[in-house]
């Protein structure tokens, strides 16, 4: 049985993860829907970190189409709970 | 053209009572190294001019014995690790074309039931009393044959003539002052390529050569140097290093009167060069780089108030290295002069790494504007990762700065996105409870953006060679297979 301190933990570690990814995003601008293109370094090589830091933290493997449609981190947090 | 036979010939007439290599329980004066050496190569009569011989044995003068024998006798000496794997050994057998095994004391009935068709003969049985007149040994002719180690590909048979042997040994003895004075001490195994170097310096030179059988017995190795009055040691970075952490105030004191440390084929760490400058009062530290196909190509001697350090030296005498296809002035070391060899035994797969005289090391690097050469890492490790170019060596070298983590291997994979990405195996210290998040983590914050792996994973052990470096070949086809 899934309970709420289970989401409260994962919703933690993926913004841990965006706070690790981009250093100088600050607790106050974390926003779940906040957009790829409202960051102003969120590339590819971002794209993919959050995203071996995801597999690594969760030992999940997110596949190829996941990978490259999120664009929040609302998105990543759904791909990670449906892997779960 | 003098011979390393000629060589010990003339020291077995000048100081025949002389000791020319000391092991553990026993010794070989000059004069009784060239008598058994003989009677070992009349045994060898009915072999063909330029026939292979297979020698298997432990650091022993026994192996030396056998080693001139078959030099005498005009025949190739194909020198095998005692520590083989079985498939390795059957490759080599079959690759090298060898018609006989010598050894002692090891057990070969792994041959038995496979299609190598070779005698095995034990040392004991092959000394005779029959004389027979030596055969002329031209320059050309292969003295021995040594395979690679492998570690980036299958092995392969590097054939070594009379007339390599001695350039090399001409470079070795002027740029490190080898002489007939020197009590040398080599724990390294002379089935490679920096044992057996050390073996034919010294009877070049008609010097003393102690053997030992274990480079990792620190002890025997400090007893030995104190009992015999030891000028010269010959010895791995990862000796070296050990010596440092577990035995250095005893070190402080047992290697300051040596004339000479040196070391092999890879830079050393500089803080490694920096403490033993500190400890060879009067002595040098030196290293050398040069592949089995290129034996010592540059010579580094270690001077303390030079900012080269990490440098592998300048070439040896006759020696050409030059950098080709440069990218940031780091490129492919090419070597030319008469320590290359022309090709591999019985193998043209890899001549395009043969031209005009030059071998293509796939090593890369560059020089400093003194001449120094760097190593830099292997051409074939090289990945491209969405268009720049990422040295797996250079990321290693980062990631190992983490403490926790005992060794690392970079290789490249295929990615979607980027072409080429890049993944960690981790060899994590025993008391580390590092997750790989946590080392993912370390390198993102150490690494530039493309050279962070995007996988890692945990292993307890790496494959590796008979000599213990790792075979990345291997986890490179794991990976492809995963």
């Amino acid at each position: 049985m899934k309970l709420l301190s289970d989401n409260f933990d994962l919703e933690k570690e993926i913004k841990n993860i965006f706070f690790e990814i981009f250093p100088n995003l600050s607790l106050s601008e974390f926003d779940w829907n906040k957009h790829q293109r409202e960051y102003s370094n969120w590339d590819s090589f971002a794209q993919l970190h959050l995203i071996a830091l995801a597999e690594s933290k969760f030992n999940i493997e997110i596949d190829f189409d996941n990978s490259i449609n999120f664009t929040s981190a609302k998105d990543l947090l759904e791909c990670v709970k449906s892997l779960l | 053209m003098k011979t390393l036979i000629d060589l010990l010939e003339h020291h077995s007439k000048n100081t025949p009572k002389k000791n020319a290599i000391i092991t553990y329980d026993d010794a070989l004066t000059y004069q009784q190294l060239s008598e058994q050496s003989s009677k070992f190569q009349n045994s060898l009569n009915d072999f063909s001019k330029n026939s292979v011989v297979s020698l298997m044995f432990e650091n022993s003068t026994n192996f030396v014995v056998s080693y001139i024998g078959i030099l005498k006798a005009g025949l190739t000496a194909h020198v095998l690790s005692p520590n083989i794997s079985r498939q390795n050994l059957l490759f080599q057998i079959k690759n090298s074309e060898s018609q006989l095994l010598v050894t002692q004391n090891l057990d070969f009935s792994s041959l038995k039931n496979t299609d190598s068709f070779i005698k095995v003969k034990q040392f004991d049985d092959m000394l005779s009393k029959d004389d027979y007149t030596d055969p002329e040994i031209l320059s050309n002719n292969f003295a021995h044959l040594l395979y690679t180690s492998g570690t980036t590909s299958e092995p392969k048979g590097v054939g070594i003539t009379h007339s390599n042997i001695i350039f090399t040994l001409k470079n070795i003895i002027s740029v490190l002052g080898y002489s007939s004075n020197d009590i040398s001490l080599s724990p390294l195994p002379l089935s490679h390529s920096f044992g057996l170097g050390c073996l034919n310096t010294n009877l070049y030179t008609g010097g003393q050569l102690i053997l030992l059988n274990n480079a990792s017995n620190l002890d025997e190795i400090l007893e030995t140097i104190q009992k015999f009055s030891v000028s010269t040691l010959a010895a791995v970075p990862a000796t070296l290093i050990k010596l440092l952490k577990s035995h250095k105030n005893k070190i402080q004191n047992e290697l300051k009167d040596l004339r000479l440390l040196i070391t092999n084929s890879t830079s050393v760490p500089p803080e490694i060069v920096s403490e033993y400058k500190t400890i060879l009062k009067n002595g040098n530290l030196a290293t050398y780089y040069g592949l089995t196909e290129a034996s010592r190509s540059t010579f580094m001697i270690f001077e303390n108030h030079l900012d080269n350090n990490t440098s592998v030296g300048k070439p040896a005498p006759n020696v050409e290295i030059k950098i080709k296809n440069k990218h940031n002035d780091i490129g492919e070391i090419w070597i030319k002069g008469s320590n290359v060899i022309k090709e591999y035994w019985n193998d043209s797969s890899d001549n395009e790494n043969f031209m005009n005289d030059w071998i293509k090391t796939g090593d890369l690097g560059y020089f400093d504007k003194q001449g120094f050469l760097y190593l830099s890492g292997r051409l074939d490790n090289i990945v491209n990762i969405g268009g720049e170019k990422v040295f797996p060596e250079y990321v290693e070298k980062i990631i190992k700065q983490n403490s926790d983590i005992e060794e690392v291997v970079i290789i490249g994979q295929k990615h979607n996105v980027l072409g080429h990405s890049l993944k960690a195996f981790v060899k994590l210290n025993p008391q580390s409870t590092l997750k790989k998040s946590d080392i993912l983590s370390f390198c993102i914050k150490n690494l530039e953006k493309h050279m962070v792996p995007l996988k890692i994973e945990l292993v307890d052990n790496f494959p590796v060679t008979e000599y213990g470096k790792i075979k990345r070949f291997l986890l490179c086809s794991e990976a492809l297979k995963k």
